[in-house]
């Protein structure tokens, strides 16, 4: 065992200093007593790759600008350009930081995309095409993905039950779009709340006692 | 695994609520139980003993998962599987998102370390736990010494009373208090090891030579450990630092005072504040005031005032009806609020026993936990004492008073030491 006068301790396992107070030992270090494996903590890379892709996305956009701005301001196209890439980035990075949950990042992405599309929409004239067939075909995309994912990676009930009761409820927006007269083409719309009639009548026939189950675990006060 | 089975599911409880919310890479809120033994691991027996234990501890087999009002734990098929230790003590064990199950059993040499996310347990229950795991290992180890019976470490309870949540089991509106002290503490400043990393400084104490010592001054070894650990933090502060008192929080192990045998959260805790500026700064003195406090706040009713602040607070109607996500926020910034109020944690699970048979094969326990300050956990074996420092400043200041006043007394100490860097180059950081 080493030793430090000034501090008058023992040491067990091999230390270069005194881990109390930096001062030089005395006795012989010997590897053989190591009490830890020698791990670190290891740096993330992940991180690293994250914020490249943000700084790229930065660059985008002040590139864009810049050569906006040589050529002159008439049009201010590069502001298209920067609604672009901030879509693309949000949707990347919610995309990334859900991804240990797959079946809640993609009721997240549908979120998200409704409001990009909206947005999109608004920004170009408001024709109402993102009301008409954007919400209704998201929501059906969903839809689909989750049924894939749950077949795929064999997701028990009582781990995808909540994300079905939420698409139910995502079809509650073309209900209320329909009901508020806002859609001029109304089949995807009316397909949709069907499809989400189906859904939940379905979960409550088949796997009532789950569905029950779920809504009493999920809203517990 | 059927899907049509009906899942377990339960909440958390009072104190634990706060875990998922705060932790994260500064505090991941992880900590470790190990047990070092006199014989190298053999992790086959070791994965049949912690099979064996799961059976008994049934209610540990679960991930957290989030409501829309609370988190919740839920049964899980998941089944831990022993490994050799493959990243640092205490790395986050809890990952958003992911089902993975709360603790880790792992083991290095000699030593079989049981790692859990505070949310899941107290360090009652996790020694308890550790108890029997080391009981069950020793039994595939030795069987022709160590031969059961198993009760002789597994609680007198059935499987409804080590899953209760004593919080509300013990929780009355009656019960208050209004000079509960609250201290504006002295912060260290000191430079922070990297988010993430701690560095862990532990002393072996013989338990006989620091029971003299704390006996000299007429005191127990809490107290007298209590008391140097506020005058190692004091002998750097100057005097402007000293106008805050320095604040220790030490949590309690409420089973003491409200009989439960549940093996999940609870515990609560009391912060004790001394005033250095008074120029009352020797040991004996601390002692003095440490001793006086702990009568006067260890007791049954003031316990139960603090528990029921805290529970009324959960059971706030408007706290509850907040989505998750904001109740979240809340207990953040609550967190960040209250941070001012220690200056330092100090946490105590007392003597380890372990039924006789056992006493040839182990040769130490030792507890700590992951800190964003710094933070002694101790307990004791027969008589080696084990003081664990976890600390999150990069200058190791704390620790040298702390260790020189026990050896300055006589009393030997033995160091055990890992930096974040890991093994022995702890020194060159």
């Amino acid at each position: 065992m080493q030793k430090c006068k000034r501090c008058g301790i023992m040491i067990r396992n091999p230390q270069r200093r005194c881990p109390l107070c930096q001062g030089p030992l005395e006795g012989e270090m010997n590897p053989e007593d190591r009490m830890f494996p020698d791990l670190k903590y290891n740096t993330s890379r992940f991180m690293l790759v994250m914020k490249i892709f943000t700084f790229v996305c930065v660059a985008i956009c002040v590139g864009a600008a810049a050569i906006n701005w040589i050529g002159g301001f008439s049009v201010f196209w590069a502001g298209y350009v920067m609604a672009g890439v901030l879509c693309l980035w949000i949707i990347t990075i919610v995309g990334v930081g859900k991804r240990r949950n797959l079946l809640k990042n993609t009721m997240w992405q549908m979120v998200i995309l409704w409001c990009v599309f909206l947005f999109w929409d608004r920004a170009t004239g408001w024709y109402g095409w993102s009301l008409d067939y954007g919400i209704p075909g998201v929501w059906i995309v969903t839809l689909v993905v989750l049924g894939t994912l749950i077949r795929i990676l064999k997701v028990p009930v009582r781990h995808y039950m909540v994300y079905l009761i939420l698409a139910f409820l995502g079809s509650l927006v073309p209900a209320f779009l329909l009901a508020g007269s806002l859609v001029k083409c109304r089949i995807p719309s009316v397909i949709c709340v069907a499809a989400g009639v189906l859904l939940l009548c379905g979960l409550a026939i088949f796997k009532g006692r789950e569905l029950a189950e779920e809504l009493k675990k999920n809203a517990h006060i | 695994m059927s899907g049509w089975n009906r899942s377990k599911w339960r909440t958390l409880e009072n104190t634990a609520k706060i875990f998922p919310a705060t932790s994260g890479k500064k505090d991941e809120r992880v900590f470790r139980l190990s047990c070092q033994m006199t014989e190298e691991i053999w992790p086959e027996k070791l994965q049949k003993a912690l099979d064996r234990c799961m059976e008994e501890y049934t209610l540990f087999l679960c991930v957290l998962r989030r409501g829309l009002f609370w988190n919740y734990l839920e049964e899980t098929e998941l089944r831990p599987v022993v490994r050799e230790e493959y990243k640092p003590p205490c790395s986050q064990l809890y990952v958003r998102d992911q089902k993975n199950l709360l603790f880790e059993v792992t083991y290095y040499k000699k030593r079989i370390n049981f790692e859990t996310y505070h949310a899941l347990t107290d360090g009652t229950g996790a020694l308890q736990f550790v108890r029997s795991l080391v009981y069950f290992y020793l039994m595939e180890v030795h069987p022709e010494k160590v031969k059961g019976p198993v009760s002789q470490v597994l609680a007198d309870a059935t499987e409804e009373e080590k899953a209760e949540d004593s919080f509300s089991k013990y929780y009355s509106e009656e019960a208050r208090a209004n000079d509960i002290p609250k201290y504006k503490a002295h912060q260290m400043k000191y430079h922070r090891l990297e988010y993430g990393g701690i560095r862990l400084t532990e002393g072996i104490i013989s338990t006989e030579e620091l029971l003299k010592t704390a006996r000299s001054y007429g005191t127990t070894i809490t107290v007298y450990l209590t008391a140097v650990f506020l005058c190692a933090i004091a002998k750097d502060m100057s005097p402007r630092q000293k106008k805050r008192p320095v604040s220790l929080m030490i949590p309690v192990n409420l089973r003491s005072y409200f009989p439960s045998e549940s093996v999940r959260n609870f515990f609560g805790w009391i912060d004790i504040g001394y005033d250095f500026s008074s120029g009352k700064e020797s040991l004996e003195e601390v002692i003095a005031f440490t001793a006086d406090f702990f009568k006067k706040e260890l007791t049954r009713e003031r316990i139960a005032a603090r528990m029921n602040t805290l529970m009324r607070m959960e059971k706030n109607p408007f706290m509850r009806i907040l989505p998750l996500g904001l109740k979240l926020w809340g207990m953040q910034i609550g967190a960040a609020l209250s941070t001012s109020a220690d200056t330092a944690i100090f946490s105590n699970i007392g003597r380890i026993s372990m039924p006789e048979e056992c006493k040839a094969y182990i040769d130490w326990f030792d507890f700590y936990t992951t800190t964003p300050k710094i933070e002694i956990c101790m307990c004791s074996w027969q008589d080696k004492l084990t003081v664990n420092i976890t600390s999150a400043y990069a200058n190791t200041k704390i620790e040298r008073n702390f260790f020189r006043i026990l050896t300055e007394k006589g009393i030997h100490v033995e160091i055990i030491a890992r930096g974040i860097e890991g093994g022995e180059k702890n020194a060159e950081m």
